[in-house]
């Protein structure tokens, strides 16, 4: 039935009424035309973003054809944005700031998968840096700000600034093959747009909690259509010591697939017996109930977080087998094979996305795919300031910076070089159930001696595979390679490199990491992110077992320098010895001991 | 439930849910009310609670008894949001176009009104290129109030791409108050207006101020939604006052509609208001503006980085006229140093045709001033075919 | 009554409710003071309700326990198989938009929590494109939208939208909200072509991207987390030619979800009051008029009288060849198209008031049928 209208009497009456109520609220309402609070918070988000501006990056290739955003993280440069917009712009860039003025700056560190980049601006260092926040701290319905450079609008360098709400948070948006995976996300209504790839994504007080880079799009061309998604800090500040340690960096893989099932319920249901996932004890069938504190309702989940991980971390895994519930410090394996970063790598750089202007489009563009790929720079002359930090060597994005991070821990490990290399190292120590322990060792010799027995190795080539003493994953291989870095640092042969930190020991505290590789094993040193000290090591006989770890404590003199007086030697979960040392000795009679 | 043990919930006045049973509902729902412990929202969300006065309250009532209520921040932006759309709700116009070309550079313009802002009480109005291109045969302007008024083109400015329309026995129309130039900060409110879906209200879209000086110094940048929906509207703040008129422009192109690209990009123009009201004096007398070039090239390099040295100079151009050469170094435009070649492009592309700027040279070491008159890109384009 | 309209929700007192007990003719003292006291209640419940719940966490629980997502047919013609809807009942049903992927009279119904459910298509708004599905909750009282609210409604409000937009909340993950303001109350005035729609009614367009791919039938909240409307599909704007982010008010929503369940079914029955004007059985014509306007020669050919006829009614009021029509009867007329469609709004024999432009001036003429004429 059609409603009756009312008559014109009545319109009027109507009128007259509530234009006089309408005027009586909008006189109150202009007396109080904008409360103070209103624009106290006005006044504070203008004020923050002025301070955020200047924090924020405009990068330009240098050629000036492309670019995207980015975001300084220190006041000596380091400023992060992602792979897609660093990759093409090579080894050199340009980076405008809200002061007006252009600055060099250099590649430092690549991660393809997570499509993050770690940049060095050059010149300064009091730049101002963002602070980092917490992104597992961010709500769904927080404010946000998004600053970047969209559409490389910012001929003045002054940033575009847009606001808006967290749509989501915890959101994963599939790689293009395995790169540019956006696992555990940040969703946002602020508009994001082409040209905003690589900035910051601000929390309402000006804390850094993403790194914008992707939107979803369809049929509307190239534009923001409300979703966007940045990379979380969170995961970000796993990655960010590799990053500056000038590394391709990888992600990770836990070894074991897992399927949703009934009740929420995540089940493990492939497994690689290699991995280090069935070593700490998985079994097919296992449900996993959380992985690096989350509480896991579905494989998604899983997947989700997995992808903020970096290769070779340690993450808790807690699972249950029928009633039983078990808890593990799970170390999760490369998600690419050696050489394989840079393949990809390679091929993309082969077909860059040029730079579209905005626009209505055809219904082609794919959705999803990350918003920014600058045209390939022409081929120009690097600057000196950059050619001054750059280093090439494969594997690495720019080695320079991770020879400084070696330096650095020569430099601060109280440890280093504090051993004669020409002499044998003699070890008289006391294990934990009293008996004696005798560790002697030079160039091409090691010996361990213990209630369990005498084991001797020589050393020529390659490590055996089953380097003695059996049980220990070979601590002779290990207490070997600990006195090749202690007596030759860095001159001792061999491969080495700086990997960033990790967590080690029984809490999964952070601690620098230098890989090494010697007669072909690999191993971690662990070294105190503070004090600088040798504090750990781990020999990888062979990718599929677990190595020989050996956590050194209680340091103390020794000659010029400080050795550890506690060895604490692990295989798997099981501790072969723990013992006290009673003194270290490097007398030129090597073979001292052995023959008493 | 263990509501008592919820830290942060707020007391209901029992009046409130006595008296509408409707919103109890929502009231006594235990999800609402139980809320988390910690309350990280409470510093950044979308809700932010604060403790203010029931300032909107009817004041003729008793009811103020209940003066202190909380509420949040959000619901009292959105009260001054209304309050400065009706501020500024007065001086805004629909234009009914009539005629006009349905498409242009092969885009399809929209089909409705567009919008038009009061700039004087004898019915000068402002509103966009868009629609104005080719000329449409009439415009017919409607106030809020029903009033209507035929409207002519009194003169266009190209570079910024607005119109001046004067409407025909026009008097005593509210005018519109821009917003004083020096108050514009990045990050403020800021609402764009429309009065396109209907004659009676503006259409609303609210978003901040992104940036101040793009399109080479031309344009306000704001995330509000801009489009047919509201160009030739106002960019106002949070007082209602106008910060800029939105418009079609584009910094890639200098096209008289190049701004549909943008729809839903969340990144729309105006030309700030305040600064432009000389420009809308020189329109007044019929002629339209164009954007000022001084007719030279500048030296290959970046343009950030390269100095703004002189490649060619077009003969009998403006340049030309005053004596540069090639091979000068511009140092200085009006007293602004001048390092790159997008220094020289901001310090030249706000001028309009006619306008006469003082440029230092660097020759052969030397430095030299010269007063130059911009001219339009036609007239260079004449002078290069002779 | 638009004006009225705007009065009313600056009041901050919801017109359709009013409409319902509009004042009788004698009585409209009685009902201004009735509707004065209503007027101050409604503000004071609508605060203090708000008082109680306005930080986001309880709004957005109380949204995303609300919000479903849906799956059904669809992935033909690159059209998504995946859209959003809302629970509107304790027992299980679902209001959605209508489209393709109910085609299948099944759909599958994620909740909030992340359980699923198999949803029956009930039945169809064919106008409003309103769809409601029922889910079998086995006896739960599941957490709903009231559809008998009658929210506060006005240009300007801030508003969340939740929705499923391009599938990006998987599994249990929450649904999608985007933040916006209510930008205009405007009838639906959607281009032509693949994307159109039927329903002609108001709706609510608002300044956010809020009508992505899979976000037809989600809700739009306003700060209280009270339900404003239902999320529209993908159109773009006859008015501006953009895209269009619009959603069907809550009042549409509630008669077209009351309709589907009464089983009245039949689109005849669904129509709209709010949209269609009646008009006149035998409308005004050009030759009852006696002015002719000159053939519609480019796309937007301006309304120029061609000639007037001898002894017409337009003659008498005094329309000359070449005046320019602007508006007939209030209707403001751009194009010979849109003369037309005024015309006919007008009955053959009414009253009629033309506005036309000549030399720059807006004049106004009367068309005054005398009854012989008829």
């Amino acid at each position: 039935m059609i409603m009756q209208r009312p008559t014109i009497m009545q319109r009027t009456a109507l009128i007259l009424f509530y234009g006089a109520c309408l005027f009586a609220i909008t006189t109150q309402a202009a007396e109080a035309a904008a409360p103070r609070e209103v624009f106290e918070a006005e006044a504070n988000r203008i004020a923050v973003i002025d301070r955020i501006s200047q924090q924020t990056v405009a990068i330009f290739d240098s050629a000036g054809q492309g670019g995207g955003s980015g975001v300084l993280i220190s006041s000596d440069g380091y400023a992060l944005t992602n792979f897609h917009v660093a990759s093409p712009c090579g080894v050199a860039m340009k980076c405008g700031l809200a002061d007006g003025k252009l600055y060099d700056a250099v590649l430092v560190g690549l991660d393809p998968t997570g499509d993050v980049a770690l940049i060095k601006l050059l010149g300064r260092t009091d730049f101002p840096a963002a602070e980092l926040g917490d992104s597992d701290a961010a709500r769904q319905g927080d404010w946000v700000l998004v600053l970047g450079n969209p559409f490389l609008l910012a001929e003045d360098f002054q940033p575009t600034v847009t606001y808006g709400i967290l749509s989501g948070t915890h959101r994963y948006q599939y790689p293009a093959g395995t790169l540019l995976e956006y696992a555990d996300c940040l969703q946002t209504d602020a508009s994001i747009n082409p040209g905003n790839s690589g900035g910051p994504l601000f929390d309402a007080e000006g804390r850094l909690i993403g790194i914008n880079g992707r939107g979803s799009f369809e049929k509307r061309g190239r534009v923001n259509v409300g979703v966007g998604y940045a990379i979380s800090i969170n995961q970000i500040k796993r990655f960010l010591s590799h990053l500056k340690a000038g590394r391709l960096v990888d992600h990770a893989t836990l070894g074991a697939t897992v399927a949703s099932v009934e009740g929420g319920r995540v089940v493990v249901d492939d497994l690689l017996e290699s991995s280090d996932a069935y070593r700490r004890g998985l079994r097919y069938g296992d449900y996993l109930v959380a992985f690096g504190g989350r509480d896991l309702h579905s494989a998604n989940a899983l997947k989700n977080v997995l992808g903020t991980y970096p290769t070779g971390w340690r993450v808790p895994v807690e699972f249950r087998r029928e009633e039983q519930a078990f808890r593990a410090n799970v170390r999760l394996a490369s998600l690419h094979a050696m050489g394989e970063l840079e393949s990809l790598i390679a091929n993309q750089a082969k077909n860059p996305t040029p730079i579209e202007p905005p626009g209505p489009k055809d219904d082609k563009e794919k959705k999803g795919l990350p918003i920014l790929l600058p045209k390939k720079a022409k081929k120009i002359e690097m600057p000196e300031a950059v050619k001054q930090v750059y280093e090439k060597r494969e594997g690495f994005a720019n080695y320079w910076f991770n020879r400084q991070y070696q330096q650095r821990l020569a430099e601060s490990c109280r440890q280093w070089k504090c051993l004669d290399p020409s002499r044998p190292l003699t070890l008289k120590a006391t294990d934990r159930q009293g008996e004696s322990v005798r560790l002697v060792g030079d160039e091409a010799t090691g010996e361990f001696r213990s209630q369990r027995g005498q084991f001797f190795a020589r050393f020529e080539g390659a490590y055996h595979e089953e380097v003695g003493p059996p049980g220990s994953g070979g601590f002779l291989a290990a207490s070997a390679e600990w006195r090749q870095l202690l007596s030759h640092g860095f001159d001792g042969s061999g491969e080495v490199f700086y990997f960033g930190q990790l967590p080690f020991g029984e809490d999964l505290e952070l601690h620098d990491c230098l890989v090494t590789f010697h007669r072909g094993a690999k191993t971690h040193f662990y070294f105190d992110a503070k004090r600088g000290d040798l504090v750990g090591m781990e020999l990888f006989l062979a990718d599929d077992r677990d190595p020989c770890e050996v956590r050194f404590s209680d340091f103390q003199a020794w000659g010029d320098g400080l050795l550890p007086f506690t060895w604490h030697v692990k295989f798997g979960d099981s501790t072969y010895t723990e013992f006290k040392v009673d003194h270290y000795s490097q007398n030129a009679q090597a073979k001292e001991f052995a023959d008493e | 439930m263990n509501r008592s043990q919820t830290k942060n919930r707020k007391k209901t006045p029992g009046l409130a849910v006595g008296l509408a049973p409707s919103c109890g509902e929502l009231a006594r729902g235990s999800e609402l009310t139980i809320h988390d412990g910690a309350s990280p929202t409470a510093n950044g969300g979308f809700f932010r609670l604060l403790v203010v006065g029931m300032l909107l309250l009817p004041g003729a009532h008793s009811s103020r008894a209940q003066s202190l209520e909380r509420t949040t921040l959000e619901q009292l932006e959105e009260q001054a949001f209304r309050s400065a759309v009706l501020h500024a709700a007065g001086s805004i116009v629909q234009l009914r176009i009539i005629g006009g070309a349905e498409r242009v550079d092969g885009v399809t313009m929209a089909e409705g009104p567009t919008t038009g802002v009061v700039l004087s009480s004898d019915g000068y109005v402002v509103t966009s290129l868009y629609r104005f291109v080719p000329p449409p045969v009439t415009v017919l302007a409607i106030l809020a109030d029903g009033k209507q008024f035929a409207a002519k083109v009194v003169a266009t400015d190209q570079s910024r791409k607005l119109v001046l329309l004067k409407l025909q026995n026009a008097e005593g129309l509210a005018v519109t108050e821009p917003a004083p130039a020096d108050s514009y900060r990045v990050g403020q409110w800021a609402i764009a207006l429309g009065q396109t879906y209907r004659a009676d209200r503006p259409n609303v879209s609210v978003g901040i101020l992104s940036a101040k000086r793009r399109i080479f110094g031309r344009a306000l940048q704001t995330d509000a939604a801009v489009s047919a929906a509201n160009y030739g509207g106002p960019l106002i703040d949070i007082e209602g006052r106008v910060l800029g008129i939105l418009a079609p422009m584009s910094p890639g192109s200098e096209k008289a509609i190049a701004g549909v690209d943008w729809y839903d990009s969340g990144i729309g123009f105006a030309v700030p208001l305040e600064a432009w009201m000389p420009a809308m004096e020189r329109l007044k007398t019929g002629k339209d503006l164009q954007r000022g070039v001084l007719g030279v090239t500048l030296s290959e390099g970046s343009p950030r980085e390269t100095p703004a040295k002189i490649k060619e100079v077009i003969s009998q151009g403006p340049a030309a006229e005053v004596g540069i050469e090639v091979g000068d170094l511009v140092t200085q435009i009006n007293g602004q140093p001048i390092a790159t070649h997008n220094d020289l492009k901001f310090a030249i592309t706000p001028h309009y045709a006619g306008d006469t700027l003082t440029l230092t040279l660097e020759r052969d070491g030397q430095s030299q001033e010269v007063e130059v008159t911009l001219t339009t890109i036609a007239h260079l384009q004449e002078l290069a075919k002779e | 009554m638009p004006f009225l309209e705007e009065s009313v929700t600056n009041a901050l007192t919801p017109w359709p409710s009013l409409q319902k007990k509009g004042p009788g003719r004698r009585g409209l003292l009685l009902a201004l003071a009735a509707i004065f006291v209503a007027v101050h209640f409604f503000l004071v419940a609508n605060f203090a309700t708000a008082a109680d719940h306005f930080d986001f966490a309880s709004v957005n629980r109380y949204a995303q326990q609300r919000s479903v997502k849906i799956y059904g047919a669809g992935g033909m013609r690159q059209l998504e198989a995946y859209q959003s809807g809302m629970l509107v009942s304790s027992e299980g049903h679902v209001a959605t938009a209508q489209s393709l992927v109910l085609d299948q009279d099944e759909a599958t119904v994620v909740l909030g929590d992340g359980r699923r459910y198999t949803g029956r298509v009930v039945g169809v708004d064919l106008v409003a494109e309103v769809a409601l599905l029922k889910i079998d909750a086995e006896g739960e009282e599941l957490p709903h939208f009231d559809l008998s609210r009658t929210p506060d409604v006005f240009t300007g409000m801030r508003l969340l939208a939740f929705s499923n937009l391009y599938n990006v909340a998987t599994g249990d993950e929450p649904v999608s909200v985007l933040h916006g303001s209510l930008s205009a109350i405007a009838p639906l005035e959607a281009r032509r072509g693949a994307f159109a729609t039927r329903y002609r009614g108001e709706v609510y367009i608002v300044d956010a991207a809020t009508n992505n791919p899979g976000a037809a039938g989600g809700v739009l909240v306003d700060l209280a987390g009270n339900p404003i409307g239902m999320l529209g599909k993908e159109v773009r704007s006859q008015v501006t030619g953009a895209w269009l982010h619009y959603a069907l008010p809550w009042s549409q929503v509630a008669a077209s979800v009351e309709k589907i369940r009464s089983g009245r079914r039949d689109p005849s029955s669904t129509e709209l009051s709010s949209t269609a004007p009646e008009l006149p059985e035998r409308p005004a014509t050009f030759d009852s008029l006696g002015f002719h306007l000159l053939p519609n020669v480019v796309p937007r050919t301006p309304p120029y009288v061609d000639y007037v006829t001898q002894g017409s009614l337009a003659q008498g009021a005094g329309i000359l060849p070449d005046d320019l029509v602007l508006a007939i009867g209030g209707r403001i007329t751009g194009t010979r198209t849109e003369v037309e469609r005024a015309l006919s709004h007008v009955g053959l024999g009414e009253r009629l008031l033309v506005t036309i432009l000549r030399d720059d001036q807006l004049v106004e003429v009367e068309l005054k049928p005398s009854e012989s004429k008829e």
